[in-house]
């Protein structure tokens, strides 16, 4: 198995690396959670870059095609989220429920992005609509 | 001028005719509900004025082709993440300053900047021939 080195290679991994050390020292100096967070994404990120050294840089350059089922999926996911946030309206004002907007914030974000990436998915899957 | 004559033209028309009656019956009988009278013939009104220019064209000129559509699809695609981008800033903004966010105010600005740009968006590349 053959390892690319270029830049987009190197400059994550040693962003990665030095997550990694950062969230050790920080682990060792002050025990927080923020330490053993850092040190789980600095993994992650090695993790990823591995995989993407293996494969040639041509891999993950999105064509046309591809291109367009993303606008697409975005496009749908913009209403999905409008919908959403109208639907959250409706319950707060004629029902007794009360909405805080911190929590609608971040469900609206998790629907959008989940609903993003599954519906890229789904038309990178199917082969566009 | 020529008009046509379709069902789809007929209906639009059948319909804004119909919310014109309700509104002036409401209007005239339910004094209580008078402004959804009004707004019913408000909006009858708009639709009898869309539907008129509507019905001077031939059905092909509103048919979106693949160039719009996928116009359509970017803007989209960028309005989603300008909400996103929305979203998390009003966050912050509830996170880190002592100014509490209410929901239906925050979901007024929401919409408002979603819809708006996603039409300013589309006119623009329309305009524009594509990214």
């Amino acid at each position: 198995m053959k390892f690319r080195t270029d830049k987009y290679i190197l400059i994550p991994m040693s962003i990665a690396i030095g997550m990694v050390i950062a969230g050790i020292l920080l682990s060792y100096l002050m025990p927080s959670f923020s330490g053993v967070g850092l040190i789980i994404a600095g993994t992650m990120l090695i993790v990823t870059g591995v995989y993407v050294a293996t494969k040639p840089i041509e891999h993950f350059m999105p064509d046309e095609r591809i291109n367009k089922n993303t606008d697409k999926a975005g496009y749908h996911a913009f209403w999905i989220m409008a919908s959403v946030v109208i639907i959250l309206n409706l319950i707060d004002m004629y029902t007794s429920v009360s909405i805080e907007y911190k929590h609608a914030g971040n469900l609206i974000i998790i629907i959008g992005i989940f609903s993003l990436y599954i519906l890229r998915w789904y038309y990178n899957k199917k082969g566009g609509l | 001028m020529k008009f046509r004559k379709d069902r789809y033209i007929l209906r639009f028309f059948g319909m804004s005719l119909s919310m014109i009656l309700l509104g002036t019956i409401i209007s005239i009988f339910i004094q209580s509900m008078f402004f959804i009278g009004g707004g019913l013939i408000l909006g009858g009104f708009v639709l009898l004025v869309s539907g008129l220019y509507v019905s001077t064209k031939p059905i092909e000129y509103f048919m979106p082709d693949e160039r719009i559509k996928k116009n359509t699809a970017i803007a989209g695609y960028h309005a989603f993440w300008l909400i996103l981008l929305i979203i998390t800033i009003l966050n912050m903004i509830e996170m880190s300053s002592p100014s509490s966010v209410e929901y239906l105010d925050a979901s007024t600005v929401i919409m408002l900047v979603g819809v708006y740009s996603f039409l300013s968006l589309r006119w623009y590349y329309n305009k524009k021939g594509g990214l």
